[in-house]
């Protein structure tokens, strides 16, 4: 069924990203490509992948961005990783016709079903983040599965039982864990970070959230001056004096 | 949006085979219109044949065409669903129709119609016509079901692209009378074709064609001059969260090649195009109307007038599609950096 979850249970599995520490690695796209190509949506299709125009579907995919403050002019680069948000309102499982598309209530994991789907790509449509990605040697729609088949898989050590994308982030960017639950590690570190979702306006109601990176430590004007009193030297007489005993 | 010609000709071809069945069937339960069982078989046919190359256009474009059947299962929630199966139950008055008119025709009127529409309009004025009309209860039923059932079927199309928030340019209180007037347009001026072809006097129908193409003429232009006014629903300091930073701009692209998102919703038309297209569009609205006007004021229904007519209405039509698709941003296209 496309309608939504009813009585939905209340957890909400979903990834915690922080901004402030991402540096763009791409070890979590590498590394959700490989294991999802062998996973529950596998094959993942790959055309020409050492060719010319390489094509191919990823769940997960780091934009780099600069962000220059109108104040200040000064500018920051923040790395910018985006997968499904796993919305509660998730309108690309409304739209679909066949039912392929589907929210599950007991853990608010957005899945596709590749038997029913049919293909029309109006998921796609219905999704502003671009969560959704067409393969056109499957026919289907491809996504995130959030790992469904690692976070329960009992034949993984409990450690591992987290998206492949969280076990390989290097610097610790990425949390997994109950959206759902106020007192989990993920809510907590929202509530304490100031997390916030992508594209409010929208009203899709993501469960994924993102940590802002914390503000620039701008230099100071004292700080200022003196590195400038440094870089230029003494003056005047001590000028005179600094020159005719450095040469 | 990716103009992908599948689902313009789909639009386009089932919309206007809708309008036509609209109209027809409007025109006849209004009284403007005998109701001529060989008029209703031959336009109903001609609405038949839109609305199901448009209805296979639209399933061959599928990553999974056998699967099509599955598409009826959500009405519950999805607009396409319900659009499906609006399209499959319009089939049932359409086929009674069909069928109905087909068993009420007079002998040898299945030639004869196809000769009396070519030759002079006089001949086709004499009593041939009237001998049976369509007057039972159960037609009546089925001619007002017949229009219900075509009006929401083209409503369902447009609550498609209505419903998507993340398109500005299709999410907005223009595109539901956009495209029931559009189907209706193109409906009527099939009708009057068939009107002028048939040899009955145009009366209401032409001058209500003239009335749906200035309508729709005039509300497309109030479409595009307010979409050119409209302030962005999402940017892309909303879009990745950093607005309170500074202004969001893309230093590195997530990849070096065109994905699917950028190929299916990153498609982005010049601004040089959409303005001749839009151009192309006001002129061959113009040549509608004009000819229209010919045909139902001033009597000049020379084939010739006809066919540049329609062939103006194809044009209009699809150069209209295209620059709804092609125009139309998607939300995503703001993590690429397109504002």
């Amino acid at each position: 069924m496309t309608c939504l979850p009813k009585e939905p249970s209340g957890k909400k599995l979903g990834l915690v990203i922080d901004l402030d520490i991402c540096v763009g690695c791409q070890a979590c796209t590498v590394n959700c490509k490989e294991w999802n190509a062998g996973g529950h949506s596998n094959p993942l299709h790959d055309k020409d992948p050492y060719g010319g125009e390489p094509d191919g579907v990823w769940f997960n995919r780091v934009h780099g961005y600069e962000v220059t403050s109108e104040e200040t002019g000064n500018s920051q680069t923040v790395y910018f990783p985006k997968s499904c948000l796993h919305c509660d309102d998730a309108p690309c499982v409304t739209v679909c016709p066949t039912g392929a598309s589907y929210k599950r209530s007991e853990d608010g994991i957005v899945l596709v079903n590749a038997e029913t789907c049919i293909g029309c790509k109006l998921c796609s449509w219905a999704c502003p983040y671009g969560a959704r990605e067409y393969d056109d040697t499957q026919g289907v729609m491809k996504k995130c599965t959030m790992c469904v088949d690692r976070i329960y898989n009992e034949n993984l050590s409990e450690d591992a039982r987290v998206p492949a994308c969280v076990s390989s982030c290097p610097a610790g960017a990425r949390h997994f864990g109950d959206l759902g639950d106020p007192n989990s590690g993920v809510s907590q570190l929202v509530e304490a970070r100031g997390g916030y979702d992508l594209m409010p306006e929208q009203e899709t109601k993501p469960v994924n959230k993102y940590l802002p990176p914390r503000a620039k430590q701008h230099m100071k004007e004292e700080t200022g001056k003196q590195l400038k009193k440094q870089q230029d030297g003494p003056k005047g007489l001590m000028k005179l004096l600094d020159q005719a005993l450095s040469w | 949006m990716h103009p992908a010609s599948s689902v313009i000709i789909f639009t386009t071809f089932s919309g206007t085979g809708y309008g036509l069945m609209m109209v027809l069937l409007a025109t006849m339960l209004l009284g403007w219109l005998p109701r001529d069982p060989s008029l209703v078989l031959y336009g109903l046919l001609l609405s038949f044949a839109l609305v199901t190359i448009g209805l296979l256009s639209s399933t061959l474009h599928l990553g999974h065409p056998e699967r099509a059947w599955r598409a009826i299962s959500q009405w519950r929630s999805s607009w396409l669903s319900r659009e499906g199966l609006m399209a499959l139950i319009t089939y049932v008055p359409m086929g009674v129709l069909i069928i109905t008119a087909f068993m009420n025709l007079p002998d040898n009127e299945v030639l004869g119609t196809v000769e009396n529409a070519v030759t002079s309009v006089a001949a086709t004025m004499g009593e041939g016509h009237m001998v049976s009309q369509l007057h039972d209860t159960w037609v009546s039923v089925m001619m007002v079901l017949g229009v219900i059932c075509a009006g929401l079927t083209v409503f369902t199309t447009a609550m498609i692209y209505r419903s998507l928030k993340p398109v500005a340019h299709w999410h907005n209180g223009f595109v539901v009378p956009l495209y029931l007037l559009m189907s209706l347009m193109a409906g009527s001026m099939i009708t009057v074709f068939f009107m002028v072809g048939f040899g009955y006097d145009l009366s209401y129908v032409g001058v209500s064609s003239m009335a749906l193409i200035f309508a729709t003429f005039g509300l497309k232009l109030n479409y595009w001059r307010a979409m050119n006014r409209m302030e962005p629903t999402s940017t892309m300091e909303s879009a990745t969260g950093l607005g309170h930073l500074g202004k969001v701009s893309v230093l590195e692209q997530a990849h070096t090649e065109d994905n699917y998102l950028m190929k299916e919703m990153g498609y982005q038309v010049a601004r040089k195009h959409a303005d001749k297209l839009k151009f192309y569009y006001r002129l061959f609205a113009f040549i509608c109307f004009l000819t229209i006007t010919a045909i139902s004021i001033w009597q000049f229904n020379q084939w010739w007038v006809m066919a540049i007519s329609a062939l103006s209405l194809i044009i209009s039509l699809l150069v209209e599609r295209w620059l709804f698709f092609a125009e139309a941003k998607h939300a995503v296209a703001l993590y690429y950096g397109k504002k």
